[in-house]
């Protein structure tokens, strides 16, 4: 069977878009988030579901759906359910290998945001899939936080990693978020081969996304030709690139399922300096986002 | 070059639920020895001081816990109860427990005949200039209507001599840490009394530490500004010594604990240096110093918020505990907690997890501990008492809690300490999660590191009996797991 790609990056790190990309290619599938990392178990997985809310659930139905039964409805979501709920002490390891063989030769592309929440998360992505590669996928930090901003507004899920806890009340602040994950998986690669991963800035892969999606399939070993270029620019026509049925709609970035098409307009240039426009007590971003961001190629 | 003949240095193996067996239980056969609230190891023998009727004092104190059933059968008047304190004594070798000592009944304040003694908070072997070998020295803790608390001394492990007390206050009433440094004897007080049902135990009001080499002399000096010149600290709570100095925790509900250091240079009182400010940046939510610890170079300090989380009184919290880890050079950082911003650049949790170890009803990071090279950390958690609270006054975090998994299920298996390990501070284990599977174990208050493994010695206010829930309502029965333990951990060979 091939080896996965695993996508690692914050939330609103062109990480939706550009795995829908990578799906695109002939001999790639993208996933939708199947949060398949966060438990050792499928068991264990419903009891995050309750924790984390259903929609974390979507991703994975719709997957089983569309892999097994080859559509995504209301019946073949509930027949995915009542399969998931029958394997409870099924490791999801397991459940991913099923989803690696049933889609075979294909490399399985996967990007769950939960998966860089938590070393222990990559560790079990580590155990699971000794040989997978994985593309570290970054974006500016006043972008990703200004995008995270504007989700809050609609979204629930801040959790305290989002939040500055020295101000009473906290402070929302996702600068300590993207410092957070980014820390998080830049430890974790220290420990992967460096022929098995690579770090890409997401707004260079959108304004140029020929030679980029070019010199990702060329160091995977796969098509490089214009046909396959090609298909990657149509992030739209995958199957989780739209809302799914009304009992698994989601599964990935709502903002991305209303308008998965590649727009390289997103990408703008930005700055580390300056005021932050989500907080005024303090002059800008923290000298360590400043730092790491620097050693992504932020200026 | 290496040699293979030469067996390999293999460090012990951090330890296990499966490594730790309970060796007493039940207040050792009496159900209001609510807490083994001390312990040291020594010639030999493990020591044990007990506290006594916890539960029952809570009830009669102002403001008592909004609970809407008393979780034990208590009496309305606690000194209908047997307070003495006791002193057991560990034979390992024949795996033997002695009782050493029992307070004695004396007249208090009020001039009616109490028990001296209501608990054992803190113990230590020390050595002063008239002592011919290391001795042990016991903190006594005392009703509101004793006395105020003495230092017991013992030769021998067998008789307990009280020495004179320093020269606090009559207010005060317990007191919890004795530290050696630099051929002195350090302590503060860290509770005060103000009349029956008037005990604050966490909050001395004399937030002064003290000094003395000769401690059968009473001769105790003032180590230290009141306060370190700050009113806002409100007690003294933890010391440790450290990279060569002295490092105290005070209690400050306003702004969050300190903590301070000295090299205890010349005459007393010393110069101290705040190393750590307004509870790591965290605010009152870090209220106090609960816990100190030192593990490869670095102090590490568990906080907490009087009360096991919630500060009725001052009105902080509730939340769970935190860990930091300070450097000698005072540099600092975040291992379990929230992240944020400080002057001293942004924190995140390195250990990955938030308060009370991801656990809201972790109150505090109780006792740390290093044993073989392993810090085992153990909490106190009351969830516990979520069937007695009610829920409607408490926050979001706690009602969500309830509404996701229910106060069953959350008490089944939720209720009881965490005990964790780690060897570096970035990785932790747990061990358990349910206080060794019994809920009415809330909290680890004291551990002792020895020849013969790790000691453990468990908070727990539930007996002799506890109030269960039945077809009639609540009902009062006997507790057959309510009352101190001990544990004793010994590395499996594995």
């Amino acid at each position: 069977m091939s080896d996965p790609l695993i996508l690692l990056g914050p939330p609103r790190s062109f990480t939706s878009v550009i795995s829908a990309m990578l799906g695109q290619h002939p001999q790639m599938y993208g996933l939708p988030e199947v949060h398949l990392f966060v438990a050792d178990t499928v068991g264990e997985l419903f009891f995050y579901y309750k924790i984390a809310g259903p929609r974390r659930s979507h991703g994975l139905l719709r997957t089983i759906a569309e892999v097994y039964m080859k559509t995504q409805n209301k019946k073949t979501v509930d027949l995915a359910k009542a399969w998931l709920i029958k394997n409870k002490n099924m490791p999801t390891a397991e459940v991913f290998h099923k989803i690696v063989s049933k889609v075979d030769p294909k490399i399985v592309v996967e990007k769950s945001v939960t998966t860089v929440w938590k070393p222990a998360n990559l560790q079990r992505v580590a155990r699971v899939l000794p040989n997978a590669r994985f593309i570290h996928l970054t974006r500016h930090p006043r972008g990703q936080c200004e995008s995270m901003m504007e989700a809050l507004k609609t979204e629930t899920g801040l959790t305290p990693q989002m939040q500055d806890h020295s101000t009473t009340p906290p402070t929302t602040d996702p600068q300590i978020l993207w410092y957070n994950i980014h820390s998080n998986i830049v430890d974790f690669l220290k420990d992967v081969p460096k022929e098995r991963y690579m770090r890409i800035r997401g707004e260079d892969v959108l304004q140029n996304p020929d030679k980029y999606l070019r010199e990702i399939s060329e160091w995977l070993g796969l098509r490089t030709d214009d046909e396959a270029i090609d298909e990657m620019k149509h992030p739209e026509r995958s199957p989780f690139s739209k809302l799914g049925p009304p009992n698994a709609p989601f599964g990935n970035d709502p903002k991305f399922l209303k308008e998965p098409a590649l727009r390289p307009a997103r990408a703008k240039p930005q700055s580390l300096e300056g005021i932050l426009s989500w907080r005024d007590d303090i002059p800008g971003f923290t000298d360590e986002v400043k730092e790491m961001a620097k050693s992504f190629g932020y200026e | 070059m290496s040699n293979d003949s030469t067996p390999a240095m293999v460090p012990p193996l951090p330890m296990d639920r499966d490594d730790f067996r309970c060796i007493s239980k039940a207040g050792f056969g009496d159900g209001w020895n609510h807490y083994a609230h001390c312990m040291a190891w020594f010639e030999g023998h493990l020591y044990v001081g007990t506290s006594r009727a916890i539960l029952a004092m809570i009830k009669v104190n102002d403001p008592p816990p909004a609970l809407t059933h008393w979780p034990i059968n208590s009496p309305d008047d606690v000194y209908d109860i047997d307070r003495r304190a006791h002193i057991w004594r560990y034979n390992p070798r024949d795996e033997t427990w002695k009782q050493v000592f029992i307070s004695p009944m004396v007249k208090g304040r009020t001039e009616e005949i109490v028990a001296r003694d209501i608990g054992y908070r803190g113990i230590a072997v020390y050595q002063g200039p008239r002592d011919c070998k290391p001795c042990l020295y016991i903190c006594t803790w005392s009703s509101s209507k004793g006395q105020p608390p003495v230092i017991m001394r013992s030769e021998d492990g067998l008789t307990f001599e009280s020495l004179p007390r320093p020269s606090w206050g009559e207010f005060v009433n317990t007191f919890r840490t004795l530290v050696p440094f630099k051929g002195c004897l350090f302590t503060t007080p860290t509770g005060s009394t103000a009349g029956y049902g008037k005990a604050q135990e966490c909050v001395g009001g004399a937030p002064i530490i003290y000094v003395c080499k000769d401690p059968m002399s009473g001769d105790w000096l003032e180590a230290s500004l009141p306060g370190f010149g700050d009113t806002n600290n409100l007690t003294t709570f933890e010391m440790h010594a450290f990279n060569g100095h002295l490092y105290a925790g005070t209690i400050n509900a306003e702004e969050g604990f300190q903590i301070w250091k000295t090299a205890a240079n010349g005459e007393p009182p010393y110069d101290w240096k705040e190393v750590v400010t307004h509870g790591a940046y965290r605010g009152n939510l870090n209220e106090i110093a609960v816990s100190m610890c030192e593990l490869n170079g670095a102090l590490y300090i568990g906080s907490g918020i009087v009360n096991g989380g919630y500060h009725r009184i001052a009105k902080v919290g509730p939340a769970a505990g935190e860990i930091i880890r300070l450097y000698p050079d005072d540099s600092w950082e975040l291992i379990i907690g929230n992240p944020r911003l400080t002057p001293d650049g942004l924190k995140f949790p390195l250990g990955h997890m938030g308060p009370g170890f991801d656990n809201f009803f972790n109150g505090y990071i109780w006792r740390m501990f290093v044993h073989e090279g392993t810090m085992y950390v153990g909490t106190f958690k009351w969830t516990v008492l979520m069937p007695f609270i009610p829920l409607d006054k408490w926050p979001d975090p706690a009602q969500l809690l309830v509404e996701i998994r229910g106060v069953d299920e959350l008490v089944s298996n939720n209720a009881g300490f965490d005990l964790w390990r780690t060897t570096d501070g970035i990785h932790w284990g747990p061990i358990t999660r349910t206080g060794f599977e019994n809920m009415y174990n809330w909290g680890v208050r004291t551990m002792a590191s020895t020849p013969y493994g790790l000691f453990i010695g468990t908070a727990n206010p539930f007996g002799p009996e506890v109030a269960e829930k039945t077809e009639d309502g609540w009902q009062y029965q006997y507790n057959p797991r309510g009352g101190a333990e001990v544990w004793l951990g010994v590395p499996r060979k594995k």
